[in-house]
């Protein structure tokens, strides 16, 4: 089982984390901060970690920044400082995701399950890249099965939501109106306006994301369109 | 020897005198020389003579001499016959006035007996002949006393003359009348007829003049006036006649030559007079036995010679006779050929002594003049006397020259050493100004040069000068009496000198100590005055400075033209000056002035750390600028403390937050945990949701209180893009879609076709859409419809959100967009009352306005932005 190791200088927050991961099989290991981090991973084989910023003697930020230099192993911060400027920072810096306190706990699951997959999973899908197999990060559509999963695990889809994700990842970084949208899918000029298209593009988000508000994929450009950013 | 004794106060005093006493030998050295000519003479043109004779002023004696003799030859020629003067020569007026000859002969007919004509001038002019001594005042005062004479013309345009006297009594007895008017009987009464003082006045009663006729009542004379012409007293009677008068009115050469006559009659008196003087002066000044001056004038074509020793008289012992003269002491031989010049003397023009023979001498072609002084000095005259002189005090001119160049070199050196040393004491190092250096520069200045002046003055003007200073040009009066009247200037002088030298040295080391000390200006009286007027200027309001410097600057003009500038152009300097000075003035002010308009509006723009440079600037714009640059940095420091205070603020609020999230996350934590236990009993299911529920408000409201504060304090930056509106709507309404399908709420779109194009950030447009749906989501009635509206407009465009709220609104729309304001039953719910007044503060920021408007149930929501084409 995946070895996942949780850094926090609250004892509590560890506590709770260790339940829920211990409830979904992965064997956890505990460390308070960064330095106790860093010796964890000198002795032990780590799959994925769990770390916050504010801690004492070592903080989040550095202690990644060391265990960029010789680790590779997904990396999720855990912080209260919840600005984009701490966001970006976290993720420019080497960790692969950033969730902020207080958070939802079956999210933050679902999150190291998504990274824990990518992970031991990047290695074995490298070779099967065909063409009309779109990949972006854990998102994968492929167009020849018409399906679509994501971190490994299969979504089902309606099929204009389909349609709509397979333009979007067709396109990568490619912002799309809602107008062209419908013009894409329904081969119809949009007459009247309404919210059809929002609302497929919701229903998409919700079933492939694992925090529809904060969208990993399926992003939104308020007041232009959608996207799917390239990976 | 004591430690700098240069500069004790001996040493001092001590050069102080022997300055003085230097200069009172330099003074007496130099004037004595310039009192005595002969010396003049002889230092300036090079080596002085040794003895006498070998002076230049020797030189210039004997030429003067030579020049006497000479004239003494040619008026010879006019007042002697045969060698001695003659005086029954006649002279006649005419040829001497025309050719400067006495012939002898009565030629013109007006012709005088020589002595009679001399002794006259003598009475006229005072000559060495009357030995009377008159000045010409009287001669004039004898002339205008002389009677009047009355011209009388004939007929025949002849004159005839009458004297005053004569005439009168013609008048009167009858033997003359006048006639006047028509009436040719009428004779004049004897009272019309006046005589004063020897000159008759005629009135005329009221008639025109027309003749005078004689007793038998014939008109003798057509006309007649007053003689007006020159006249002379005659002193002596002319030769062949009575008076002057007489020889007019028979000679009909001389009839109505009166006036000629006399006036030549003067000329010739005062011609004759001064040749008589020159030749006079000439025998007696050159009379062998009375001089060692010898000469020979021998006019070689007649053969004659003229000379004043008889042994060289005859013609043919001529070479013998200059040997002679070449032998007896220092000699010119001068031939009309300059080339044939021989002298054995030193410094002498040869042009000057020839021209000076050949133009006043007899003959102007063939002649020999020789002269010579026998150096012997066998007589005593002035040569003589002038050699004893000269070996007495000339020999020593040159030593004395240097003595007084000596004593003027010293006297220098004294007073530079006295000039180094002032000041400064041997005791110690310093500038040591005495009571009188303290003084004000002006009046120090002025009371030494007042006293110096007032003595000088008074000796210059009392004591006659003119007689040291003029004498000594005259070559042939005897020098030996203004040297000895010299020994008076020259002690005079010296006294002088030493006053004068004592002044200077007080003046002039009194302002060494000043230069030393750098008083010279800070102790001036000016300085003083001009500092207290800067004062003055400079305290003076800004107002009184303006109408004062105008004042001033409309004076100078106002002064000028009223001065006439066209005729003194050098006021137009001044105008000039005043012109330029107030340019100048006005420039600078106004160079001033803008900087401090510059400085102004770059700290009303923001720039408040912005410092006027104070450089160059003066006076009040000098204040203002620093007034100005701490307003700024007032304005700075304000700016920076409430910065500060903001930041403090903002970072408190999110301190804060983050330390309430901490154990916020734990609480959600071990709720959700709490739920995965699944207890079966109902209340505790209902606790744990109650938890879960307020665990999540408190999260929002965390979250929403951090955002609140930085987006009221401004700390957003927001990135603009174009944004359609219309897309908008539509992706927040597809977000919202569910949430309204759970409360059975109905959203109708109403979207316009074209694009509503905005500029504003997305992500806060967004949070603001979330917070008005949000809102909307929360707070409408079950089952009701929400509209949301988009309109575009030419310049705007406008959004509005409608819907009827559940619960009843009781509070008005500013109180709901106040922060933590919710509807009071709706506080109980969920929300943090946060949402409406964040949605408010990010359009505002963004440009936008944000309305609420409430009526009954409905509420509607308005955004409004201006619309990007």
């Amino acid at each position: 089982m995946a070895k996942i190791l949780v850094c926090d200088d609250d004892k509590e927050i560890v506590e709770a984390i260790e339940i829920y991961l211990t409830q979904e099989g992965y064997e956890v290991l505990k460390a308070y901060d960064g330095m106790e981090a860093l010796k964890v991973l000198e002795s032990e084989h780590v799959d994925l970690l769990v770390i916050d910023v504010m801690m004492p003697k070592l903080d989040g930020i550095r202690a990644t920044l060391k265990i960029r230099e010789e680790n590779n192993m997904p990396i999720i911060i855990l912080s209260a400082k919840s600005e984009d400027a701490d966001k970006i920072l976290g993720l420019n810096i080497g960790a692969d995701d950033y969730v902020t306190k207080p958070f939802n706990p079956l999210e933050l699951i679902a999150r190291v399950k998504s990274q824990i997959r990518r992970y031991t999973k990047l290695g074995s899908t490298v070779d099967t890249a065909q063409e009309s197999v779109y990949t972006v990060g854990g998102l994968s559509v492929n167009d020849d099965l018409k399906e679509v999963t994501v971190d490994g695990e299969p979504v089902k889809l309606t099929p204009l939501e389909y349609s709509i994700l397979l333009l979007l990842v067709k396109n990568q970084g490619k912002v799309f109106s809602i107008s062209q949208i419908y013009e894409d899918i329904w081969n119809e000029d949009a007459i009247g306006v309404d919210n059809t298209v929002a609302v497929h593009i919701r229903h998409i988000r919700e079933k492939i994301e694992i925090n529809p508000k904060e969208p990993r994929y399926l992003k939104v450009v308020w007041g232009v369109g959608y996207k799917i950013e390239k990976s | 020897m004591r430690e700098k004794w240069y500069k004790c106060n001996i040493t001092k005093a001590v050069l102080v005198v022997v300055a003085h006493v230097l200069v009172v030998v330099m003074t007496a050295c130099f004037i004595w020389l310039f009192s005595y000519p002969v010396l003049r003479a002889e230092i300036f043109a090079g080596k002085p003579a040794k003895e006498y004779k070998d002076s230049r002023n020797f030189v210039e004696k004997m030429l003067g001499y030579s020049q006497q003799a000479v004239t003494g030859i040619k008026s010879a020629d006019l007042f002697e016959t045969e060698g001695k003067y003659n005086p029954d020569k006649i002279v006649d007026l005419e040829t001497y006035h025309k050719k400067n000859i006495i012939n002898g002969k009565n030629k013109s007919g007006l012709s005088y007996r020589l002595g009679d004509l001399l002794e006259w001038a003598g009475l006229k002019y005072g000559t060495a002949f009357s030995g009377v001594n008159r000045n010409s005042e009287e001669s004039v005062r004898l002339d205008e006393n002389t009677e009047g004479i009355i011209v009388c013309k004939r007929a025949d345009d002849m004159f005839e003359y009458y004297r005053m006297s004569d005439f009168y009594e013609m008048i009167t007895g009858g033997g003359l009348r006048f006639i006047v008017s028509s009436d040719e009987d009428e004779a004049l009464d004897e009272e019309s007829v006046m005589v004063d003082d020897g000159q008759a006045e005629y009135t005329f009663a009221e008639g025109e003049f027309r003749a005078v006729q004689d007793e038998k009542g014939a008109v003798v004379y057509k006309d007649c006036w007053v003689y007006d012409g020159a006249v002379q007293a005659e002193q002596f009677a002319p030769i062949g006649a009575e008076d002057i008068l007489s020889i007019v009115n028979n000679d009909p050469q001389w009839n109505g030559r009166l006036d000629e006559a006399y006036s030549m009659l003067g000329d010739v008196l005062y011609a004759l007079n001064d040749q008589y003087t020159a030749y006079h002066k000439a025998s007696e000044s050159v009379k062998e036995g009375d001089t060692n001056f010898s000469f020979i004038y021998a006019d070689t074509k007649n053969r004659c010679i003229y000379t004043n020793k008889t042994e060289y008289r005859t013609f043919d012992t001529l070479e013998k006779s200059l040997a002679q003269m070449k032998a007896s002491g220092k000699y010119v031989i001068i031939n009309p050929k300059l080339a044939d010049f021989e002298t054995d003397m030193e410094n002498v023009d040869a042009s000057l002594w020839r021209d000076t023979v050949k133009y006043s001498g007899l003959d102007q072609e063939e002649f020999l003049f020789a002269a010579s002084v026998d150096t012997s000095y066998p007589v005593q005259d002035s040569f003589y006397a002038e050699n004893a002189l000269y070996e007495k005090y000339g020999g020593s001119a040159r030593r004395i020259a240097v003595f007084g160049c000596l004593a003027a070199v010293l006297s220098l050196g004294c007073i530079l050493w006295l000039t180094a040393v002032a000041g400064r004491s041997d005791k110690d190092d310093e500038l040591h100004l005495n009571a009188f250096d303290r003084w004000k520069t002006e009046i120090a200045a002025a009371i030494v040069i007042g006293i110096w002046f007032a003595p000088t003055l008074i000796g210059i003007y009392t004591v006659k000068w003119d007689m040291f200073l003029n004498a000594g040009d005259t070559w042939l009066d005897w020098q030996m009496p203004y040297v000895n009247d010299s020994v008076f200037f020259i002690i005079l002088v010296c006294l002088m000198s030493v006053f004068t030298c004592a002044m200077f040295l007080i003046g002039f080391l009194s302002l060494v100590r000043r230069i030393k000390a750098r008083t010279v200006w800070k102790n001036s009286l000016l300085r003083c005055i001009g500092v207290l007027f800067k004062d003055i200027f400079l305290n003076l309001n800004c107002i009184w400075k303006t109408v004062l410097l105008f004042g001033v600057y409309s004076i100078v003009h106002w002064g000028v033209f009223m001065s006439e500038i066209s005729t003194n152009p050098r006021m137009g300097m001044v105008l000039l000056a005043a012109d330029v000075a107030a340019f100048v003035y006005l420039v600078h002010k106004s160079i001033g002035r803008n900087k401090l308009k510059n400085g102004v509006k770059k700290i009303s723009c923001g720039e408040l750390g912005y410092e006027i440079a104070l450089d160059k600037l003066t006076g009040d714009q000098r204040e203002i600028a620093l007034d100005i640059n701490s307003i700024g940095e007032g304005m700075e420091a304000a700016v920076a403390e409430s910065v500060k205070s903001e930041r403090l603020k903002t970072d408190l609020i999110t301190n804060v937050s983050h330390d309430i999230k901490t154990p916020l996350t734990s609480i959600i934590n071990y709720v959700e945990l709490l739920k995965q236990e699944n207890f079966e009993d109902a209340k505790v299911r209902r606790y744990i949701e109650v938890l879960e529920q307020k665990s999540q408000r408190l999260k929002t409201l965390t979250e929403d209180v951090v955002e609140a504060s930085k987006v009221s304090s401004g700390n957003i930056t927001l990135e603009y893009m174009n944004l359609n509106l219309a897309e908008m709507i539509q992706q927040v309404s597809g977000e919202f879609e569910e949430r309204f399908r759970v409360r059975n709420l109905k959203e109708v779109l109403l979207l316009p076709d074209e694009e509503a194009v905005i500029q504003a950030d997305g992500r806060r447009m967004w949070r603001v859409f979330e917070n008005i749906y949000n809102n909307a989501a929360k707070y409408a009635m079950e089952g009701t419809r929400i509209y949301a509206e988009l309109f575009v407009e030419e310049r705007v465009v406008r959004f509005s959100l409608k819907n009827i709220s559940e619960q009843a609104l009781n509070i008005s729309a500013d109180e709901l967009t106040e922060r933590f304001i919710r509807g009071d039953i709706s506080r109980s719910t969920e929300g943090s009352g946060l949402g409406l007044s964040i949605a408010k503060t990010l359009t505002q920021m963004q440009r936008g306005t944000f309305e609420l408007y409430l009526d009954g149930d409905l509420f509607k929501v308005t955004i409004e932005f201006p619309r990007v084409k």
